[in-house]
């Protein structure tokens, strides 16, 4: 997508017609709006949106502004409107091409001047008109359908935050808290959203099957049809509810994250929240170390089980050694027990040896001597091999009372650590400060609830594996049944068909997901170090919780100390990460870039800007982010630069071209 | 050196006591503490030699296989297994059999399983623990 033009008719400040040339080519791919504060440069912003937008901006616009569409209109066109009787037409209508072929949208809004209860002077709106169309390579006008699919082909409406966005909005993402927000943008923006969709058609197509195979089942086919039915129902509502614990989960530990990061900025509460820090970071080694103890233990315990055969292994060892004696096994050792005995350089009763000693040739000669002869030695290798095995689950039971001892180690410190986080939590919320308190008291109740939802989910989780196995069970008795009822099992085989098409999505989601996820943390990476190469002893994360982390060279969490110009580089290297990612490369168009910048970021960040996108449009203020380092490295780059000019008696915006 | 070859053998567990197995196996090792075993092979020997340890033989009923007999530690599970028949046959010649072999463990895990289950599900604390608590004391009584 490639904007040409936007013409804006009495749209709040800009009364009149006006039109701005956004076309630019690779060369110089940037175009500049400059207006000081209110002069109307996020009007220009809005006109954008809404142009391509509608009814969907305008409900963006009442939550985000708290103004209703029909606020936009000029004021003096209102008043010559109210003068002449008559009415104003406001609309936008932006330019663009796509794919090669040009189109237009137009918004537009017609309103009849009324006058309130209190006399003030006010738009009513009489039309609205949205218009798609087409300019044909003959110059034709093809008017066509304006909805989500056309949109959605070019930039949907759930995208475009990540690509027409204001310089606050985009801070936000590299906040403390802001995990959900990035774990969207990089769903929406790489098209997850479709294959989630394409599941659900595809369980729907399931489900009817489902169903009508339980219609047309009789006897012992029906109950087993409508048990499955209802097994696959619950399974269906089990997962739903662990993707909105999950999603609970996330919330809550990003809520977390941002009290704890208010509580970090406030006097009396750092050296605690640093102890507290500190603690938490300990605890979480002991839980991996505890996690690691666990499975050796686990491990161990599947050897030293083995310990409770221990008597039928004596009475067969004593029986084979019997029979060895009193000859009823040959005393000729077998070629294979005396290659093990090789192989383990050790002998029979227990001597190690190395090669070429005196064992070792004696038992080469033996083995030598023995290679002809073929009968079945096998008893005396079991003996030797019943020997082993008591050795080696010896061997464990040690190892198992050594890590059993470990465990308790590491259960009594992680015990020491929760009572040493408590203690801090205590000191925490006897602070005067009220605010401290009330913090850290919410602080404490996000925990309470993270545990509840960890246990929810665990439950959730182990009723989806009882309901797989379920489930299994009765696949194989309806696949067993179905055989006597042709109609069934051909509804059967359907079902079975999408079913499986939508569980194989299902892994290629998780994967696809992963996988954007990784792409996306290198782009990052990549981005974050062009644009700012004063942090570069600083390394980007994005973490499977999507956190977009930062890490200072001992691996410590470090996104507090970026300043805040350093963080809108962070927001600004994933957001052309996720472009990149998604290779959908529309516009850029950013309002206040450099609002939040510090001015020795300017430089790095004005430079890079114009290489990551083929059209970039920005809405900047005149010397504090229009200043003689930006222009320097923009101008050369600029197809446009537009000047706003603002009466403030007439409240009233002119554009001129520079 | 592999006195009896087990493989292609399967090994087969009760329909009706196969949810015991899935209750207490699980290859996830975040889940150790409530799955002991990380694979059905490991519970099944654990419940045959605690079936002989604890003299309770029970022929198998409709059954289901669940993992192939080639998935046994030659070194130590293998001897083990030989050790269980011999207990039942009380006859060297069993061990020529491997078939035979996995038939007696089969029904030493059979009547060993509800011992396990007990021990580790029916008593308080976290099932690893449990089993841990099960093993030492038993190692301990020796």
């Amino acid at each position: 997508m490639h904007f040409e033009r936007l013409e804006i008719l009495n749209f709040a400040s800009y009364c009149g017609e006006h039109s701005l040339d956004l076309d630019c080519n690779s060369d110089c791919p940037v175009v500049i709006i400059l207006g000081g504060t209110g002069y109307g440069k996020t009007t220009l912003f809005d006109a954008i949106n809404w142009a391509l937008y509608g009814t969907d901006y305008e409900r963006d616009l009442v939550k985000r502004r708290e103004r209703q569409i029909i606020d936009y209109v000029n004021e003096s066109a209102l008043r010559d409107a109210e003068a002449t009787q008559g009415f104003v037409e406001m609309s936008c209508t932006l330019y663009f091409e796509h794919d090669g072929v040009h189109y237009y949208i137009n918004q537009a809004l017609v309103a009849q001047p009324v006058r309130n209860n209190e006399g003030k002077l006010t738009p009513m709106q009489t039309d609205r008109t949205t218009a798609l169309y087409e300019i044909t390579s003959s110059g034709d006008h093809k008017r066509l359908k304006y909805d989500t699919i056309f949109l959605d082909e070019i930039l949907p409406n759930n995208v475009k935050d990540y690509f027409l966005f204001d310089g606050d909005r985009i801070y936000n993402l590299s906040n403390p808290g802001a995990s959900q927000e990035v774990r969207e943008a990089i769903f929406r923006v790489v098209d997850l959203e479709l294959i989630k969709n394409a599941i659900g058609h595809l369980s729907d197509v399931a489900t009817e099957y489902r169903r009508k195979a339980n219609r047309e089942s009789t006897g012992e086919l029906s109950v087993v049809e409508e048990e499955y039915a209802n097994a696959r129902e619950r399974l269906s509502q089990l997962k739903e509810e662990e993707e909105n614990l999950k999603e609970e989960e996330r919330a809550i530990k990003a809520q977390i994250e941002a009290l704890e990061e208010k509580l970090k900025n406030l006097p009396d509460t750092s050296k605690l929240q640093e102890r507290r820090s500190q603690f938490v970071q300990q605890l979480q080694q002991v839980e991996a170390q505890q996690e690691s103890v666990t499975a050796e233990i686990r491990a161990l315990c599947a050897t030293v089980a083995l310990s409770f055969a221990r008597e039928p292994i004596l009475t067969l060892i004593n029986e084979l050694d019997s029979k060895r004696q009193k000859g009823l096994i040959p005393k000729k050792v077998s070629q294979a027990l005396l290659k093990d005995l090789l192989e383990l350089k050790r002998c029979i009763c227990g001597t190690e040896f190395q090669e070429g000693d005196r064992i070792f040739q004696a038992l080469v000669a033996r083995l030598e001597a023995e290679r002809a002869k073929s009968s079945g030695q096998e008893l005396l290798g079991l003996l030797f091999q019943l020997g082993t095995a008591s050795d080696l689950v010896g061997e464990a039971v040690q190892q198992l009372n050594r890590k059993d001892e470990e465990l308790q180690r590491l259960q009594e410190h992680r015990r020491e650590l929760d009572i040493a986080i408590k203690q801090v939590d205590d000191e925490l919320e006897k602070l005067p400060k009220e605010d401290v308190a009330a913090l850290t008291s919410e602080v404490r109740e996000r925990r309470t609830a993270q545990i509840s939802i960890a246990r929810k989910l665990q439950q959730t989780s182990d009723r989806i594996a009882q309901r797989q196995a379920k489930i299994k069970e009765y696949e194989k008795k309806r696949e067993i049944l179905g055989k006597k009822q042709e109609n069934v099992r051909r509804l059967q085989r359907r079902e079975r068909l999408a079913q499986r098409a939508a569980d194989e999505l299902e892994g290629i989601y998780e994967t696809f997901a992963e996988d954007s996820r990784q792409a996306v943390e290198k782009l990052t990476k990549q981005e974050f170090r062009q644009f700012v190469q004063s942090a570069s002893a600083y390394q980007v994360a994005l973490n499977e919780e999507y956190e977009l982390q930062v890490l200072d060279s001992h691996g410590n969490r470090a996104l507090q100390r970026l300043s805040m110009g350093q963080s809108q580089c962070l927001s600004l290297a994933f957001i052309t990460a996720i472009s990149r990612v998604s290779e959908k490369n529309p516009p850029l168009v950013i309002d206040m870039p450099f609002g939040r910048l510090d001015r020795d970021v300017h430089d790095e960040v004005s430079t890079r800007l114009p290489e990551i996108t083929s059209q970039l449009v920005l809405f900047l203020i005149p010397e504090i982010e229009w200043n003689e380092v930006t222009a320097k490295n923009l101008q050369p780059q600029a197809s446009h630069i537009y000047r706003l000019e603002f009466d403030k008696a007439n409240r009233e915006t002119t554009i001129t071209k520079l | 050196m592999k006195t009896l070859d087990l493989a292609g053998i399967s090994v087969y567990v009760e329909r009706k006591i196969h949810s015991i197995y899935e209750e207490l196996t699980s290859r996830s090792s975040k889940k150790a503490e409530d799955h002991p075993f990380a694979t059905m092979k490991d519970l099944f020997m654990m419940a045959a030699c605690v079936g002989a340890q604890r003299g309770k033989f029970v022929e198998l009923g409709p059954s289901r296989d669940i993992f192939s007999g080639e998935l046994f530690n030659s070194k130590t599970e293998v001897p083990v297994l030989a050790a269980l028949a011999y207990h039942r046959a009380k006859d060297v010649e069993v061990l020529s059999d491997p078939k035979r072999v996995i038939e007696i463990a089969q029904g030493w895990a059979n009547g060993g399983i509800h011992i396990v289950h007990e021990e580790l599900l029916e008593r308080p604390g976290r099932p690893l623990y449990n089993l841990v608590e099960m093993l030492l004391s038993e190692v301990a009584s020796d």
